[in-house]
């Protein structure tokens, strides 16, 4: 009950009478003390509800000390007796109620309490006593209304009506749907209606059949599902299913995945057990189906049981503009990588596999199990083509391994009867972007990246590719993401460093990485690597490179934007699109206009080009052989390849592997010819140069070429002014030959079987190879020489 | 290789004695924070370095922004003392919203007004300069800078080291 109440009683003058004499010492016998004065009376008024609906009524109550009578005025009036209780009328509007009461002492202050009346909307309630209606039946139609000044029937029915009020209708004489429209004007805001529909039926109603479904066998506490979908009612509709359990240990029937079904969990049994459950339905006039039962036999839990699930990494998406958002991480399903069970007490690895969809295992019931998850991908023989073995690794500060490869272990779990189980590995990273654990999730979602290149991608012709290590850590430093061939061991460096620069969410970073790991191992790759630039003119190898490594993988992605997070909070990205023509610098020294031109082009013959054209070529890797072959590979194609090559100033109608027709130096003396031809016996001067910057840039390295016709002995010599340092490298289809290690880099011999061979003839303070040298144009002549 | 000590450096090898007085840590940042902020001004007001004797800062591996770093370590860095570092940044091609930012590192401390900034255009006429008083923690420090620019329709960014070596490096 709420109640409210607002009164005054006045003891404060009495008491401060009492203590005037008490300090006057008053009291004693020594005279006669005038009579005190009568009580100032007082008076409290309160409502049981004090906040009510428009129309309804409250009861008031008040009460008085000191008094005789009392007077109402306010919201009510007229004289009141001492106390009492009175219900209001039906109120419309909030109505203040005060009363003040009267006795020898006077008269007290007002009492009052407020009630509140909150309004009601319009409203309009339309029903039938009956909907569906057989022979000479009736239904009565009832409405009642709120705010409503009059109502309109139409429909079945027409004219004028109340705003409340009754009619009966029926019987009817066809069978059928009779619709009955009710609209009603309300006093303030739109019309309100409402319809009913009764269905008129004729003949008899067959009651329903009842299908309570087939018997079934379930696994101890495994869930089942009772399904009464196969009930039917011949002429009308089933409106209510009723199952009950008559046989068997008594469960706990509840919801089904629909309105037809019920669900319960198996008891755990030692031996079979029968459980009957009974189905019985109603339609839609009330008339009960014979019950139906169904049978569920209950196993015990065998000796072994399977679990299936999937391993899910929780990925941080990256958006353009805003680096990693995560706000919006989600949990990604990954297939393919190494999953064990192991016995949680003791560790001991149960059974493993590697899996395209849900993993699957047979392990014992009822025991504590662990799923672990490796970062690691494989696929090799008996399956076929393609085979692949890519694993990351973790590393410490220095570069050293830390772990064979990344693993993720989760949480024990009961076997039970088995079922369904799913490993969850998280980011490490809360929705704020701030690191709350390890980022376990960064691992798979390397592998999952990759995965879209190795699998489905690309329309890729079976390649066995060599195992593939990639090394992310959080300690690695920002920006250093790269790959690299040591000895016949592949190995890419994935950045990890948070607040500078991570790259295990960067989908477009690592398949560019990946995609230099392909063309070194199904194709060629001469490239010297090194810082590189927007805009930068480059030495071609290094140009070819990068180029194709961005468009292929985006061909991989299927996606035209190239995205990196980087920054304080991973919150910003550098990007660009392959659909965007960048004009800077464009030429055969350009990735970018490599990578435009391929993107372009499509990749539908990307991969035989990378094949023997390239691999046989005589040439350095560069943009001349790789689109020389695939102008040949797609005849059809060539003359819009040669327009991609014009567009990026590359020309492209007499391309060859040499491009010894090319006419664009980039504005720079020392690029063109791109390479000098020098005969045995000869000598001939390069110069090669720092003008447009050192390392890997455009006139550091200058190429030199030569054929031989029969098994030579062949001298090299090369001589610069004598504070430089000129450097040789001797190519056979891009296998370097020469020079042996030691000193003697500018005079050896090598023995060269016949065929055409390179020279990359470079200044080492050019080429950042020789830190004592200051770079600058530097002069190199070439002999060679039969011996 | 050791190098003569230039006016400049003596400059600012005057400034680390200034910084180096005997302080509360909190005061001692306090002052370095402020002095940054000087040498910043001053770097910017006149008596800057030719960028021909300012070496080029290593950048990273991966695609990387069309901004040289050049830099001068002004002293002999030693370990847990300040040393003066004039930066250049010098953009190879025009660009917007050139962003320069410093993250935090254990390997040096960077007392500085301000550990980012940003300009709308960037141009290679436009050289922009600062100045960082560093203190190096460790032997192998080194003073990290992230460097990012708009060039056409895209965005670039590139990893910048500074190293500010206890061993060598001196002016």
């Amino acid at each position: 009950m709420n109640v409210g109440s607002v009164g005054a009683l006045r003891t404060g003058w009495t008491v401060g009478v009492l203590l005037v004499l008490a300090a006057c010492g008053g009291g004693g016998n020594g005279g006669t003390a005038p009579p005190p004065p009568p009580p100032v009376p007082g008076a409290v008024i309160s409502a049981t509800r004090v906040n009510i609906q428009e129309g309804e009524s409250t009861q008031l109550s008040w009460s008085s000390t000191n008094a005789d009578s009392c007077v109402a005025f306010g919201g009510w009036g007229g004289p009141l007796a001492a106390s009492g209780t009175r219900v209001t009328d039906a109120l419309s509007a909030s109505t203040t109620f005060s009363l003040s009461c009267s006795g020898p002492g006077g008269t007290s202050p007002p009492a009052q309490v407020t009630v509140t009346v909150n309004s009601v909307p319009p409203s309009l309630i339309f029903d039938a006593t009956r909907r569906i209606l057989r022979d000479t039946q009736t239904s009565t139609l009832t409405w009642s209304s709120v705010k409503v000044s009059s109502c309109q029937a139409s429909g079945e029915w027409s004219g004028s009506l109340p705003p409340s009020g009754s009619q009966t209708v029926g019987p009817f004489t066809q069978a059928g749907m009779h619709h009955y429209v009710l609209q009603c004007a309300a006093t303030t805001g739109p019309t309100l209606g409402s319809s009913l529909l009764l269905h008129y039926r004729t003949g008899t109603n067959l009651p329903p059949i009842a299908n309570a479904g087939p018997d079934q066998v379930a696994g101890s506490t495994h869930r089942v599902d009772l399904s009464g979908l196969s009930s039917t009612d011949e002429n009308h509709a089933i409106a209510s299913f009723s199952w009950t359990q008559t046989a068997g240990r008594t469960v706990t029937l509840g919801p089904g995945p629909s309105r037809s079904s019920a669900s319960f969990i198996a008891p755990t049994v030692t031996t079979d057990e029968l459980l009957t459950f009974e189905l019985t339905v109603t339609d839609d006039e009330g008339l009960t189906s014979a019950p139906d039962s169904v049978n569920v036999t209950v196993k015990p839990i065998p000796a072994t049981v399977t679990i299936s699930g999937e391993v899910r990494y929780e990925r941080v998406p990256l958006v353009l503009n805003r680096g990693l958002s995560y706000a919006d991480q989600n949990y990604e399903t990954i297939s393919d990588v190494f999953v064990e069970v192991l016995d949680a007490a003791t560790q001991t690895p149960i059974e493993s596999g590697t899996f395209l969809a849900d993993f699957q295992f047979t392990v014992p019931s009822q025991t504590d199990l662990v799923l672990r998850a490796t970062a690691r991908t494989s696929r090799q023989s008996p399956f076929q083509l393609p085979h692949w073995d890519i694993s990351v690794r973790d590393l410490d500060a220095s570069g050293a391994p830390l772990t064979e490869v990344y693993s993720y272990t989760g949480p024990p779990f009961n076997s039970g009867a088995g079922g369904r189980q799913t490993l969850q590995i998280p980011s490490g990273w809360n929705s704020a972007g701030q690191l709350v654990g390890p980022r376990a999730a960064a691992p798979f979602a390397i592998l999952d990246s990759a995965r879209v290149m190795l699998r489905g991608g690309l329309d890729f012709p079976q390649p066995d590719l060599p195992p593939l290590t990639i090394d992310w850590s959080p300690s690695n430093r920002g920006g250093e993401t790269f790959y690299v061939a040591d000895g016949g061991a592949h190995r890419l460096v994935l950045s990890g460093e948070v607040d500078v620069d991570t790259d295990e969410y960067d989908p477009a970073v690592i398949l560019h990485e990946l995609s230099h790991y392909i063309l070194n191992t199904v194709s060629r790759d001469e490239s010297v690597g090194g810082p590189h630039a927007f805009g930068d003119l480059l030495d071609m190898r290094v140009a070819f490179s990068e180029g194709f490594a961005t468009a292929f993988g985006a061909f991989a992605s299927g996606q035209a934007v190239y995205a990196d997070s980087f920054g304080p909070g991973q919150a910003d990205s550098s990007f660009f699109s392959l659909n965007v023509d960048q004009t800077l610098n464009e030429g055969w020294y350009s990735e970018f206009s490599i990578q435009e031109i391929l993107w372009d082009f499509g990749d539908s013959s990307v991969w035989q080009a990378m094949h023997e054209p390239m691999q046989q070529t005589d040439a350095l890797t560069s943009a001349f052989p790789f689109f020389t072959a695939l102008k040949e590979l797609d005849p059809s194609r060539a003359s819009s390849l040669d327009s991609l090559l014009a567009g990026e100033n590359i020309v492209g109608p007499t391309i060859n592997d040499y491009g010894s027709t090319e006419t664009h130096d980039a504005g720079h003396a020392n690029v063109l010819p791109i390479y000098t031809s020098i005969a045995l016996g000869g000598s001939v001067q390069v110069r090669s140069t720092n003008e447009i910057g050192t390392g890997n840039k455009l006139g550091v390295h200058r190429y030199l070429r030569f054929s031989l016709q029969a098994t030579t002995n062949v001298r090299f010599q090369i001589s610069a002014a004598a504070d430089k340092d000129a450097d040789i490298a001797v190519f056979r289809r891009g296998v370097s030959l020469g020079p042996p290690q030691g000193p003697a880099n500018e005079d050896f011999s090598l023995l060269l079987n016949p065929g055409e061979y390179v020279l990359d003839v470079y200044e080492c303070g050019n080429a950042e190879c020789n830190s004592s040298v200051t770079p600058g144009p530097t002069d190199i002549t070439v002999s060679i020489s039969a011996l | 290789m050791r190098r003569t000590i230039d006016t400049y450096a003596l400059h600012c090898a005057l400034l680390l004695i200034i910084c180096g007085c005997t302080q509360s840590p909190s005061s001692n940042l306090h002052t370095r924070e402020m002095e940054a902020a000087r040498l910043d001004a001053g770097a910017r007001s006149g008596s800057e370095r030719p960028l021909d004797q300012m070496k080029l800062a290593r950048v990273s591996a991966k695609l990387s922004v069309p901004v040289d770093v050049r830099y001068h370590v002004a002293g002999v860095p030693a370990p847990g003392q300040a040393v003066a570092v004039d930066l250049a940044f010098v953009p190879r091609i025009r660009g917007q919203n050139l962003r320069v930012e410093f993250p935090q590192s254990d390997a040096v401390t960077i007392a500085s007004s301000n550990m980012s900034f940003t300009q709308q255009k960037a141009a290679p006429e436009q050289v922009i300069r600062r100045t960082l008083l560093v203190t190096p923690q460790r032997s192998d420090g080194e003073v990290r800078i992230i460097v990012s620019m708009n060039v056409e329709s895209g965005r670039f960014f590139g990893v910048f080291s500074v190293p500010i070596e206890t061993s060598r490096d001196s002016p």
